[in-house]
């Protein structure tokens, strides 16, 4: 039996696929016989010098013993977490800061060509190198962040996937005339591509929004759309929901939009094929295109509000092949085992640096 | 043997210059210095990276191949972040291009790197890069090459007036280098062919009404192939059927590379522009290696070729008149011998020769871009301890309890 941290990054008042996978992560770890606990400190982005400090602190973090009970090993998910140090460290790596890396050089990036900003760029990939090479064991949630971690880091990673949050208990229901969509409402999720979309898509669609923002002004811009074009009726913003209602809303969706931009992973994918529903995703969507194939589980767009929009009407009007579609999909979750046997390897990968 | 950083798009496929540029002269250069490709193409390695290679192992150069294409976008960014020698394929943008050029705060970047006392660029604040673009660009340039020597003439009359106002340092000189073709052009044989070859897209500065009014109305039988960019195919049909030329053969591929493998059967090829945007690109030089002749728009670029080497068409009302009359006396002359145009190309634009003359340069420039280097990479790190004050005193007592973590990380610096 071992004593085990799982180290996360908690944005307060938010909640995404991040501490999905720490809870998770700690259920297995726990139903495997040892002892585990989280540590969480709080991040924020802003100002942007602030993502220095967030990495100092975890740096300056001693976690090898509490109360007199040693710590074993750290598993570390997101940056900054892994900049803790601990003389046993793994990485499940869910993404580094992605504006140094994958988006520089484009919207969802802050970081531009100002010296101070290249800089602290520079700094945070060198500290990355640094303290992501003390880690004995590296794994990423996906294909895409495994690769981006080569292209950027030069670190060789293995591919674990997460399972499903919530485990075996997604069910298909009916096809109501709503598309669904889960996540963090933020830009880089491109939900407003979807609001945008709505006017050429049927009048009887419906689209339901589950998530809470973590942007500011992102709200007061979705809004916005949905007034300039009388929306009113066809758009609810859900909010928060509990795990009873969100495999409801899976189950009786006719598809669930999930299209953000280059995507690490993407629950939302798999949960969508626990339901047996189709995904509409977009060419650029990173991850989620691991899973998503184009006519056998789900469609594929352009990330323009015409592809998009057009793409729906192929489903709505078309309802037998959305239930196909979203049968391949299941067929894929029951195949790969995503539901909940993975964790046996997972845990297994994870512990192996205090295993020998 | 000197190490250079090479930034550039190597989408060869397509009509891009600095592709062109790349695959010419690098594997020339090679022999006497080492050259690193950075870009975001395979074949390269990610231009975010270039920094860590920089420490592994120094460049005394960043070179960068800038012209006015998306794929040029990541060298604009980069030739801000590291300043360096530019071929400027093209000396004017349309576009700010991205987010870090958009926003950029390079007035004041430039004004605290030339004056030390200034201060840093604001932060929160709405920096708008206003057009004409080109000015940041010409700015972050060291040494700045030009392929065509009509913006070379806009830089030295236009750029480095405003750059002085502004209080910058301007760079003492500039320079021109012919775009580089490779002599393995053979020379074109078939004299007795009446191809007429176009690799322009179907775009109103390209003069394509009045080429395909010319053409239309040709006394002498020919035959007209169009190299396009496959997305031009429809607007290029739509202009061929309202000219009656539905019979010329449209290439769904414009590169310098299949330009060159048309010319072997070419008898003439037209290279019209009348914008203040772009340039005649590597087809011009590429004909005139094949010996054959060219037909140039008499506007900005074409001043710089010799009017013995090619035949100048004024754009306006008298053109397609003008276009038809040269182009029926091609036509009609039978056989002729243009070995001569070639022997121009030779001396003019051979790889070997434009990679002897930026041979040159680099020596003739290597202690001032050292001396930049040495400038700019202490204004690095007065920038990295910039941020680090602005981290730590967002904290109470400057940030004294992280001090020790940012001197393990190594992100403490001292000047």
């Amino acid at each position: 039996m071992a004593n085990i941290l799982v180290l996360g990054v908690k944005v307060p008042f938010t909640r995404g696929g991040q501490e999905v996978l720490v809870q998770g992560l700690m259920r297995a770890i726990k139903e495997r016989g040892h002892e585990v606990d989280a540590v969480e400190l709080p991040y924020t982005a802003l100002p942007k010098e602030q993502l220095l400090n967030q990495a100092a602190f975890w740096r300056s973090l001693d976690l090898s013993t509490f109360g007199g009970i040693s710590v074993d090993l750290v598993i570390a998910t997101k940056f900054p977490s892994y900049y803790a140090r601990h003389a046993k460290k793994s990485l499940w790596l869910v993404h580094q800061h992605r504006p140094a890396y994958d988006l520089y050089g484009g919207r969802y990036s802050d970081l531009g060509d100002d010296p101070r900003d290249e800089a602290m760029r520079r700094m945070i990939v060198e500290g990355d190198n640094k303290v992501m090479a003390e880690c004995a064991y590296i794994a990423g949630i996906s294909g895409n962040v495994v690769e981006r971690l080569m292209r950027y880091n030069n670190l060789k990673a293995e591919v674990l996937y997460p399972p499903l949050p919530l485990g075996n208990r997604y069910h298909c229901g009916s096809q109501e005339n709503y598309i669904l969509s889960v996540g963090r409402i933020c830009s880089i999720k491109r939900v407003d591509l979807m609001i945008k979309a709505l006017p050429i898509v049927h009048s009887t669609l419906k689209l339901k929004i589950v998530g809470a923002p973590d942007e500011p002004g992102i709200m007061d811009y979705l809004k916005n759309e949905i007034d300039k074009h009388h929306l009113w009726d066809r758009v609810e913003f859900c909010g928060r929901v509990s795990d009873a209602e969100l495999l409801d809303l899976y189950a009786n969706a006719l598809a669930v939009y999930y299209a953000p931009h280059n995507e690490d992973y993407g629950y939302v994918t798999l949960e969508a094929f626990a339901s047996s529903k189709p995904v509409v995703a977009a060419t650029d969507s990173g991850g989620v295109l691991e899973f998503v194939k184009h006519e056998e589980n789900g469609l594929i767009s352009e990330p323009t509000t015409d592809a998009i929009g057009h793409t729906f009407n192929r489903l709505v009007e078309n309802k037998d092949l959305a239930k196909s579609l979203g049968a391949t999909g299941r067929k894929f979750i029951e195949d790969v085992g995503l539901a909940s046997q993975h964790w046996d390897t997972i845990v297994q990968k994870l512990l192996s640096p205090i295993r020998g | 043997m000197k190490r250079i950083a090479w930034f550039s798009s190597l989408a060869n496929s397509t009509d891009s210059i600095a592709a062109h540029v790349t695959a010419e002269l690098v594997p020339v250069l090679r022999q006497s210095l080492d050259i690193e490709l950075f870009g975001v193409d395979d074949g390269t390695k990610n231009y975010l990276m270039a920094f860590e290679r920089h420490k592994e192992s120094p460049f005394d150069a960043f070179v960068y191949q800038l012209e006015d294409r998306s794929d040029s976008f990541f060298s604009r960014i980069h030739l801000g972040l590291i300043p360096g020698i530019v071929f400027f394929h093209d000396g004017l943008f349309t576009e700010a291009g991205p987010e870090p050029i958009h926003q950029s705060p390079w007035p004041d970047v430039w004004q605290k790197f030339w004056h030390r006392e200034a201060n840093w660029p604001k932060r929160n604040f709405d920096y708008h890069y206003a057009p004409p673009y080109g000015e940041r660009e010409a700015t972050c340039t060291r040494v700045p090459i030009f392929t065509d020597a009509r913006s070379r003439g806009e830089f030295e009359r236009g750029y480095k007036v405003s750059a002085k106002r502004r209080g910058f340092e301007v760079q003492d000189k500039s320079y021109y280098l012919p775009l580089p073709v490779s002599d393995k052009i053979p020379l074109s044989v078939d004299k007795s062919s009446r191809r007429i070859l176009l690799a322009s897209p179907p775009r109103i500065e390209y003069r394509i009404h009045k080429i395909l009014e010319a053409l239309s109305s040709l006394v002498e039988p020919f035959e007209f192939v169009w190299l396009l960019a496959p997305e031009e195919e429809a607007r290029a049909r739509e202009l061929l059927q309202e000219f009656k030329l539905s019979s010329a053969r449209l290439i769904l591929e414009r590169n310098p590379k299949r330009f060159a493998a048309e010319l072997n059967t070419a008898r003439v090829t037209l290279h019209p522009l009348f914008s203040v945007f772009g340039q005649l690109g590597p087809y011009v030089p590429q004909s005139l290696m094949a010996g054959v002749p060219v037909i140039l728009s008499n506007f900005a670029q074409a001043d710089y070729i010799p009017d013995s080497i090619a035949f100048k068409i004024r754009p306006g009302e008298t053109e397609a008149r003008e276009l038809r009359l040269v182009l029926d006396e091609l036509l009609g002359r039978g056989a002729m011998d243009y070995s001569f145009l070639r022997e121009y190309a030779l001396e003019t634009y051979s790889t070997n020769q434009v990679a002897t003359e930026f041979l040159k340069i680099l020596d003739s420039e290597s202690e001032t871009l050292n001396a930049f280097m040495k400038r700019w990479s202490r204004f690095e790190l007065e920038a990295r301890s910039a941020v680090v004050s602005e981290a730590l005193n967002l904290l109470p007592d400057h940030g004294a309890v992280l001090n020790s973590a940012y001197r393990e990380l190594g992100w403490r610096c001292h000047l």
